[in-house]
């Protein structure tokens, strides 16, 4: 990047110091070659979940014998009704539960995570590379699932509590180290200029580092909220007595008890055919439940990806 | 300067973690409760109503009660893992050779040695198990009690009864020619499947045969599985010899046969029914074929049982004699852990279990009347209701349950009757100690699964044989029957 | 670049023990603003390592992992004494490197054309149908491609009808897997790659793109000489991060994919260090060799991703690791 370029942003500013224009436009062929890529990848993405949800509302004796449908041939809500139907109040606890601890969890595992992130970030913290490798460290290095399990249980008196689904999850090192290249890119003259106005070093962070982070804090927290929503390990090894559970954890569940029914070595009685127990389309219809909340929050997130904001308050 | 701080960080883990050595003991004041791992594979909702009359059972017999954890059966196997591994102090667990595994457990000194406690405080344990629970000693020492039912395994045909029908077989006539007439059985099997064949549509499938088949043809026993090399034979000179089963001309016979099918088309769509999914679905429409089914085991009313669950009727008919063998009597077991502090009041509970047939039925099929209904001596369960455990051979002797409607109602003592009569593994009640050889045995399962299923199926070629061979032995397998032969000949001179 | 937190001075002068205590108070702030996240590594991750013992032990479990005893390195024999050690590190570490890269260029190339999109609304729905492959499990995933792929599946009856061959049989055939998977996981993981390069690349400061089109560069020019430079660092931490993990397979993919626990035959090609072990251990589980094959993926991990960052930083400091 030329200085003189540099030069030239500059005088453009605004007074307002917002900067005009941005990238230059793409020919109409090019743009016409992109959207057709694009399109492609999207309906290789959109047919599977079409398939998904077509098949979750089908019956399953259609399935079985003829396949998965891309469109629903023989419509049948029997998938959701064993999700929902007896244990109606179940699916609900558990997305009670798991609305609670993902949103929790996201919150603290955000904030931890991001403050993190900007201390490492700091090249002139003189503790910086001790604590970047005391964080990547773990990422590869576990004590394992036994010495985990003493510790939570035995130490901590942790298990059928809700803080076990939450705070073993809250720090990620991998998401650290991405905060931390993001934020490593914001100009510290920024900074620096607070500094001498005498901001300390959290409302630097909360009024200069969150907001030009943006795009990365929403990635990242798209993603921690990802991982709250999905896990089910937690739930399923330190909860034994109380009702905690994650909606993961509850499907499984679930699946795994109508697939004990073709187990041959226990003796389930049930009103269904066996070629009617809904299993694929149980299967199925699970994902949707599943994932339907997580689609309806994305567009939430996406919000935060927009381009370059403002830096202008640096003149000159 | 980092490694300073690394190794300060990690000192201190250390230092931590020596004081959490000692795990918390739970003391308290009033009736014991104990702490049982189980698990359950069908609906268990009323569980806490269920087990609050089976606590005022409890309390009034043995002054205790029971804090049963109740664990999804999948999950079963990692959690009580976890469980035994921290040292965490509970009571009373599941255990056999397929989940939580025994010989493993004892070789970690997880259980309690019960043989002195069980004919004091468990008498009807000890009585009606005499002779079958030899086969969990371990060092001559009893770790677990036997959870009875069909101990003896034999193979059995399965057929589908419509087409069977069809093509004018009648399953019982093979059962006596096999078991009685003298005749092969793969010349049985052969006859039975172009019967077959001749009826049953193009898409059917007919599976192969498995090792377990001419394990049992021949009187072959693995000992510490049918997958790993390391077996002894029956009614032979010496029925101590270890050899690999997979070396022996059984499973040569087997290989050939197996080629003969396949080229006949007499094996066919097993990549159908690969998939458990597949499998069952074709168990359903009632077009699977297994004239000698390779798994399973045959057991009195396991027909009428299959018919209810599958809504289609299979012939199951018993093919080969009925063995009794370790793994087959070990195949459900309940142990006390060695972390326990209530070892006595434990095998308390384990014989009111057993003896009180009341508790058995609460503990499996729930509250009469409501859950199950008992009408002329035969259980009807009420589909829906809230409370049916679906493993009522996971605790508790299964001759305590009410037979089910559609079972004879001598089921019990038909299945009595076949325990008895089995004939007898020779290594019946050796148990082998793992810890030499536990790379090998590991090595040696991974080389079974990649060529086994697919020799058995036909998607593999016979020629397939000699590397498959190759490999077991590059991955130890003579060595596993080196030290296995070692010890059962270690075992023998101390009888 | 030269404007970012890289380049600044250090605040104080390096030396004497003096100013160690006024760095400390200086940078107390900073310290505090870690705390959360240290507190919770000591809890979560530091204390229980006592338990990397358990590797060179014998567990019993009355005796507890403390009062166990060493043996030594008898639990690596497992893997290393395994015929098999080679064949699954190679399918491991070659898929691995396969998915590292290919993955993260394929990710960069659709973040670098979403970037391109000029309607919002448009992007936005293209972005959330990406993401969607995420939300299927590897285990819908595997009986989705069984369907495909079967003998009756989508896949044979489309090269049967056309060129009149064979059906194939996939599941019996090892050759075809690498491939098989290095796609389905491309498909799979596009979306959530892709959001990391597209953040990225809304961090960038328009003013950079002004600038550039004032001196009449070209798109291509834009793209190689802006964009892809100035998320360079994020991208060299994503693949400095990955070579941790280069011994580490993905095991729900692995083992759902090629149903790997119902037939053998595809294991030359797809078998991994994780499915192998899990597989081997399953009738004799045995906590000290699953310890000790653990151990043995991360410190390689470590080894690796120590030399990748060192040879990063020796072409550009700002993107290594540290």
């Amino acid at each position: 990047m030329s200085a003189d370029a540099v030069t030239r942003i500059k005088a453009k500013r605004t007074s307002s110091g917002r900067v005009a224009g941005g990238k230059q436009g793409l020919s109409r062929g090019s743009t016409i070659g992109l959207h057709v890529g694009l399109t492609i990848l999207a309906i290789l993405c959109l047919i599977p979940m079409l398939v998904v949800i077509s098949t979750s509302f089908s019956s399953e004796s259609d399935v079985k014998e003829n396949g998965y449908p891309i469109i629903v041939r023989d419509f049948s809500l029997d998938a959701y009704e064993q999700l929902i139907g007896r244990s109606s109040r179940t699916i609900i606890d558990a997305y009670v539960d798991t609305v609670m601890v993902s949103g929790v969890g996201t919150f603290l595992s955000l904030f931890a995570c991001s403050m993190a992130a900007y201390v490492l970030a700091r090249r002139n913290f003189f503790l910086r590379t001790h604590l970047t490798f005391f964080i990547f460290f773990t990422m590869l290095f576990n004590g394992g699932l036994v010495p985990t399990y003493i510790v939570i249980t035995q130490i901590y008196s942790l298990q059928d509590t809700f803080w076990v689904l939450v705070l073993p999850l809250v720090v990620v090192p991998w998401y650290i180290l991405i905060l931390r290249t993001f934020m490593q890119g914001i100009s510290y003259e920024l900074i620096e200029s607070a500094k001498i106005d005498g901001a300390s070093e959290f409302r630097i962070f909360g009024t200069i580092i969150l907001p030009l982070a943006k795009p990365g804090l929403a990635c990242i927290g798209l993603f921690i909220l990802l991982r709250y929503w999905n896990s089910w390990f937690e739930a399923m090894l330190y909860i034994n007595r109380s009702d905690w559970q994650t909606l993961q954890l509850m499907l499984i569940r679930m699946q795994q008890r109508v697939e004990a029914m073709f187990d041959e070595n226990s003796l389930i009685q049930t009103n269904l055919r066996i070629v009617d127990i809904p299993s694929e389309t149980l299967r199925m219809a699970m994902v949707v439940v599943a994932a339907g909340p997580m689609l309806i929050v994305f567009p939430f997130f996406q919000k935060y990806f927009v381009r370059g904001l403002t830096i202008g308050s640096v003149k000159g | 300067m980092r490694s300073r701080m690394v190794i300060a960080v990690l000192l201190f883990a250390m230092v931590a973690g020596v004081l959490s050595a000692g795990g918390e003991g739970e003391s308290g004041d009033g009736p014991v409760e104990l702490v049982h791992y189980g698990f359950s594979a069908g609906d268990v909702s009323d569980g806490p109503e269920v087990f609050g009359l089976i606590n005022e059972k409890l309390g009034a017999r043995i002054g205790a009660t029971v804090d049963y954890v109740d664990i999804p059966g999948p999950e079963y196997e990692q959690r009580i893992q976890v469980v035994i591994n921290s040292g965490e102090a509970y009571d009373v667990a599941f255990t056999s050779h397929w989940r939580n595994n025994y010989h493993v457990n004892v070789s970690r000194g997880a259980f309690t040695d019960l043989t002195d406690l069980l004919p004091d405080l468990a008498p009807t344990i000890w009585s009606t198990q005499q002779g079958y629970i030899d086969a969990a000693r371990v060092g001559g020492r009893i770790y677990a009690v036997l959870n009875e039912q069909i101990f003896a395994r034999s193979r059995m045909t399965r057929l589908p009864y419509e087409w069977a029908d069809a093509a004018g077989i009648v399953p019982e006539e093979y059962s006596d020619r096999a078991l009685f007439g003298g005749e092969d059985l793969y010349d049985l099997d052969l006859e039975m499947r172009e019967l077959m064949n001749e009826v049953m549509p193009e898409d059917a499938v007919f599976d192969g045969l498995g090792p377990e088949v001419a394990w049992d043809k021949n009187f072959i026993v693995p000992i510490i599985a049918s997958q790993v090399p390391g077996a002894v034979q029956g009614d032979v000179a010496n029925e101590l010899r270890v050899f690999n089963q997979y070396k022996s001309d059984a499973f040569l016979e087997l290989l050939d046969y197996t080629e003969l099918l396949v080229e006949r088309g007499l094996i066919r769509n097993t990549d159908l029914a690969r998939d458990p999914e597949a499998q069952r679905q074709a168990l359903a429409a009632g077009i699977h074929v297994t004239p000698v089914e390779p798994g399973g085991t045959f057991k009195p009313g396991g027909e009428e049982q299959g018919a209810e669950r599958w809504q289609y009727l299979y012939y199951e008919n018993q093919m080969t004699p009925a063995t009794l063998t370790t793994t087959g009597i070990i195949a459900t077991m309940l142990g006390v852990s060695s972390a326990s502090e209530n070892v006595e009041k434990s095998l308390e509970y384990l014989e009111a279990v057993f003896s009180d047939d009341s508790i058995y039925m609460l503990y499996h099929y729930g509250i009469e009347g409501r859950h199950h209904t008992v009408d002329d001596g035969f259980l009807t369960v009420v589909a829906g209701s809230g409370y049916n455990r679906g493993v009522p051979w996971a605790m508790g002797s299964q001759f305590q349950q009410i037979p089910v409607a559609g079972q004879p109602a001598d089921v019990w003592d038909q299945t009595r009757e076949l325990n008895a009569s089995a004939r007898q593994s020779p290594a019946l009640g050796f148990a082998f100690d793992p810890a030499n050889v536990t790379a090998e045995i590991g090595q040696t399962r991974s080389v079974h699964d990649e060529f086994v299923p697919g020799l058995m199926d036909g998607s593999r070629p016979r020629s397939d044989y000699q590397e498959f061979i190759e490999k077991m032995d590059d991955a130890g397998a003579e060595r596993i029957v080196a030290e296995l032969q070692r010890q059962i000949d270690a075992w023998a001179a101390t009888r | 670049m030269s404007e970012s937190l890289n380049e600044y001075p250090p605040l104080v002068a390096k030396r004497g023990r003096g100013m160690l205590r006024r760095r400390f108070r200086m940078q107390s702030e900073l310290h505090i603003m870690a705390l959360p996240v240290v507190l919770i590594l000591i809890l979560y991750n530091y204390i229980p390592m006592f338990g990397l013992v358990i590797a060179f032990k014998r567990l019993q479990v009355n005796l507890g992992i403390l009062r166990s005893p060493w043996v030594g390195f008898q639990n690596f024999r497992f893997f290393f004494s395994s015929p098999d050690a080679w064949r699954v590190t190679r399918n491991t570490v070659g898929m691995n490197f396969l998915f590292i890269f290919t993955t993260n260029f394929s990710a960069l190339i659709l973040a670098l054309a979403m970037n391109e999109v000029r309607r919002r609304g448009i992007l936005k729905f293209y972005q959330t149908i990406y993401f969607l492959p995420y939300f299927l499990s590897w285990v819908v995933v595997g009986f989705m491609l069984y369907g495909m792929l079967n003998r009756f599946g989508l896949v044979n009856a489309f090269l049967t009808r056309t060129f009149g061959i064979e059906p194939i049989r996939f599941y019996d055939t090892p050759g075809y897997w690498p491939v098989i998977l290095l796609l389905v996981r491309i498909w799979k993981g596009i979306g959530y790659a892709s959001v990391v390069y597209y953040a990225g690349l809304m961090a960038i400061d328009p003013g950079f793109y002004e600038a550039a089109r004032i001196d009449g560069a070209t798109k291509f020019q834009e793209i190689t000489k802006i964009s892809i430079p100035l998320i360079s660092p994020i991208i060299a931490m994503l693949i400095i991060l990955a070579f941790g993990h280069v011994f580490r397979g993905d095991f729900g993919m692995f083992w759902h994919l090629p149903r790997l626990d119902r037939n053998g035959i595809l294991k030359p090609t797809v078998d991994i260090i994780d499915t192998y072990v899990y597989n081997s251990l399953r009738i004799i589980g045995d906590i000290g060799i699953a310890s000790a094959v653990n151990f043995y993926q991360a410190f390689v991990g470590l080894v690796l991703v120590l030399t990748v960052n060192r040879i990063t930083r020796g072409i550009s400091a700002e993107h290594a690791l540290y």
